[in-house]
């Protein structure tokens, strides 16, 4: 199980879900993706979330929020689920450390920004990880893996992160 | 026509984000930009808020950003801009630095801690600071708590307690280089390089060195105070198959230290100037263990052992410190937030001596074990909380201390909050203050007296330890989301300070020459009210541009008082590009009577450049406002002798990858 700590469990709080999917919507905002991943100009923007990670209530609002011409489209993946379609994916808990190299290298593949609020994620190879610390949400932005995926992130945001070194393979 | 719609649309938007940040809604959280996001206090449903701004007591905290941009080089630079301290440098390499107010080159009402280990010495109950360096990058916050601290922290921290709290591995990965080069021979180089320790762990390993040149002399002579140190360290952080987290950090550290100061002598003309280059060298290593008991219920051990040796014509110091710590924390029927510990402190010395200074005896151990407990408790929906608290020390000195802290928040609504506190805290008496004889001054012979005096400072076992009765009170209101403001009050009243009161004076003929010897005994004879007060503002008028400005102020009855009566302090953070930030810092500290030194302002500003994110060029530039300027005039009995501040220079280069 990898995890610094306590075990990852879903929030009980619906405010820190709800700012969670504000800042997940907010990266989403600032990230551009290589053109073939949008088949139309105004091709939806695609969000998944694992199931049980974050609650639908505090998602559903987004459905109806644009990114520049594209809608917003949230799917809810079940585990091991495939994130091809995806175009930015948020998950609380990987099952273990191989399950996030494989979900990084379909990243790659794919073209798809990867989000988590589990501890360390950056510091493993996670492109953005939300840390909470003494009660606020910040983040930390992994710039190695990020690039390496072909996605690129607006200097707005990285301004505001904390950037990460890559992890040693 | 287009203004007032201007005008009324920025009313609506404030009106909103007002609205919008009140209710829990998360369509509204989506409105908000990162910089709003990353203001919002988030809380699991069955805890309080925790955040160290939020508890009643007079906190400030340093982030790492404001480390980095103030341009801080040292802990006692970063501490000069925190409200309630003083700091004010003497040489090269020594501060005297204080909370409250008792400021000297020995201030010994001040607790400081790096990552939980205590860096105060018990050979004068004080810090020194040329000692306590780190990679100031690696430093995830300093907070600074001004007033008793002492049912948590013990015995020490009667006017204030300084926590330097290092960043945790995980956030410390790949690899920092650093260079810089100032003005005066200044040069400095740090290097670190972090990684994994298989699936759940991580560490980091460091290394930093630094020279500095002398700065201008006060008295005709120019400064001797030339230093240069390096330093090198390592911290590793685990979780275990079951669930338990480990941490261990160790470091090393070797300094020589130039001093230029006036010894005494019992011959013509009594003192002498003397130039010396100490050497220094410290090494320690700190573990600790915790594990999660249950659902907000975590036990703590922690244990420490540190080591420092130091070489001087004057005095010699060997130190091993060795100290353990058990702590609990659990939460009791949803509202009572219970801390309690027991922990114990070992520490042996070796003291050099040399023709002014004697230790009787040269070699002792001093011990602590002590006892703490501390409820906070929630009333009226986490509206209220009181907190009762108190530590039971016993130490080899003085026996038993009972140091007794009763304090109460009071959320009046969002925006506004009023706390007090009333608190005993104790001092303990210093190796120093029981053991020393140190021969202070001699006084050439005068009309009255044919013989030259000899003035020296006596130590005396019987020392009590030294008593504060602290009454404090504060206030923090944020009228807008980009506005704050933060008011501590206290007024502090001591009792049995230690003082030197002269005794009956003899001739003697030691060391080969015949003089009086006028002793200054020491006793608890010393009594004092202290009272004040420091304002914090912050204002965020645009996304790019924070504002800070502080106002400290302190009377006091007391006679050999080293402080200023007001301080003042002043920040701006600009982002002026994604890439460029201009940050300056600017204070004010009024005159000090005591010592003659005079009142100054004085402004540095440091610009810096991202070109790329992983690479940063800054330029700092300090003491812009004077050429050379006296900070602190040395203690004369002590034969220190200061040196001035110099408008200086500095450009640095870092790189993370």
């Amino acid at each position: 199980m990898l995890a610094g700590g306590a075990a990852a469990h879903s929030d009980d709080d619906p405010k820190a879900a709800a700012v969670k999917v504000a800042f997940v919507y907010n990266f989403a905002k600032f990230t551009s993706w290589p053109t073939r991943r949008f088949p139309t100009p105004s091709g939806p923007v695609v969000l998944c979330v694992r199931r049980n990670d974050l609650d639908w209530h505090a998602l559903r609002p987004l459905t109806e929020k644009r990114i520049g011409d594209h809608p917003i489209r949230v799917k809810v993946l079940d585990t091991d689920a495939p994130v091809d379609a995806c175009h930015i994916f948020f998950s609380t808990e990987f099952g273990s450390a191989a399950s996030l190299r494989d979900a990084l290298a379909r990243a790659r593949q794919y073209a798809v920004l990867m989000v988590s609020d589990m501890p360390g994620f950056a510091a493993a190879g996670g492109h953005i990880g939300l840390v909470q610390d003494r009660n606020r949400l910040r983040f930390q932005v992994n710039l190695d893996s990020v690039t390496r995926t072909g996605v690129k992130l607006s200097s707005k945001l990285l301004q505001l992160a904390e950037i990460v070194g890559p992890a040693s393979q | 026509m287009k203004r007032h719609w201007a005008a009324t649309a920025v009313a609506v938007s404030i009106v909103c984000v007002l609205a919008t940040v009140r209710a829990a809604r998360a369509e509204d959280y989506a409105d908000l930009t990162l910089e709003q996001l990353m203001k919002i206090e988030i809380t699991s449903a069955a805890k309080r808020p925790e955040s160290i701004e939020n508890t009643p007591a007079a906190v400030f905290v340093l982030t790492n950003e404001d480390i980095r941009r103030m341009g801080a080089r040292s802990i006692p630079e970063a501490l000069r801009m925190v409200p309630g301290l003083n700091v004010a440098q003497i040489t090269g390499s020594s501060w005297a630095i204080s909370s409250r107010g008792f400021n000297s080159r020995f201030a010994n009402k001040l607790l400081v801690l790096v990552d939980g280990r205590t860096v105060y010495t018990p050979l004068f109950s004080g810090v020194y600071w040329d000692r306590q360096d780190t990679l100031l990058e690696d430093v995830d916050r300093i907070e600074v708590i001004r007033g008793p601290g002492a049912a948590l922290w013990g015995a020490n921290a009667v006017n204030g307690v300084i926590n330097v709290i290092t960043k945790h591995s995980r956030d410390t990965q790949g690899t920092y280089l650093s260079a810089g080069a100032g003005t005066d021979d200044e040069i400095r180089g740090a290097a670190r390089y972090g990684g994994r320790l298989g699936d759940s762990g991580y560490y980091r390993v460091y290394g930093q060195a630094f020279n500095e040149g002398s700065r201008p002399g006060t008295d005709g002579v120019g400064g001797a105070d030339d230093w240069r140190s390096a330093r090198a360290g390592f911290r590793a952080d685990i979780v275990d198959p079951s669930g338990d987290t480990w941490h261990v950090q160790g470091g090393s550290f070797s300094s020589v230290v130039g001093d230029g100061y006036v010894g005494p002598t019992l011959t013509a003309p009594y003192s002498e100037r003397l130039e010396v280059d100490s050497e220094v060298t410290g090494s320690y290593m700190l573990g600790s263990w915790s594990r999660d008991l249950a659902r907000d219920n975590k036990l703590e051990l922690r244990a420490y052992y540190q080591n420092e040796v130091f070489d001087d014509p004057r005095v010699g110091e060997k130190r091993s410190t060795l100290d353990v710590e058990a702590l609990h924390r659990f939460v009791v029927g949803g509202r009572h937030n219970i801390v309690w510990g027991v922990g114990g402190r070992y520490s042996r010395d070796d003291l050099g001596e040399s023709f002014s200074v004697d230790f009787e005896p040269d070699s002792d151990s001093q011990y602590l074990v002590n006892a703490f407990g501390q409820d906070t408790m929630q009333f009226f929906g986490g509206r209220v909380e009181v907190t009762l608290g108190t530590k039971l020390e016993y130490n080899s000195y003085t026996g038993l201390e009972v140091q007794p802290n009763l304090r109460a928040l009071w959320h009046l609504d969002d925006r506004n909050a009023v706390w007090a506190g009333v608190s005993r805290a104790v001092r303990t008496p210093s190796r120093a203050e029981n053991d020393l004889d140190i021969l202070g001054i001699v006084l050439p012979p005068s009309s009255a007296a044919g013989l030259p005096t000899a003035i020296r400072f006596v130590g005396d076992r019987a020392v009590r330890s030294e008593e504060l009765l602290a009454l404090e009170a504060g206030y923090r209101w944020q009228p807008l989301d980009s506005v704050s403001f933060d008011l501590a009050t206290f007024y502090n009243f001591y009792d049995r300070l230690v003082t030197s009161s002269a005794g009956q004076p003899y001739v003697s003929t030691a060391g080969g020459t015949t003089h009086v010897v006028l002793p200054l005994n020491t006793a608890n004879d010393g009594e004092a009210d202290v009272y004040g007060l420091e304002l914090v503002g912050n204002w965020r008028p645009l996304e790019s541009l924070r504002l800070q400005g502080w106002y400290s102020f302190l009377q006091t009855d007391y006679a050999l008082n080293a402080d200023p009566n007001h301080q003042i302090g002043v920040r701006s953070l600009f982002n002026l590009t994604p890439t460029v930030t201009l940050d300056t810092t600017a204070r004010y500290v009024s005159e000090i009577d005591f010592n003659d030194t005079d009142a100054y302002a004085e402004l540095g500003i440091r610009l810096a450049w991202r070109p790329v994110p992983n690479l940063e060029l800054s330029i700092l530039g300090q003491n812009l406002l004077h050429s050379e300027r006296l900070e602190f005039k040395g203690d004369e009995l002590a034969g220190t002798v200061s040196t001035k501040a110099e408008r200086s220079v500095f450009g640095s280069v870092t790189l993370k990858f």
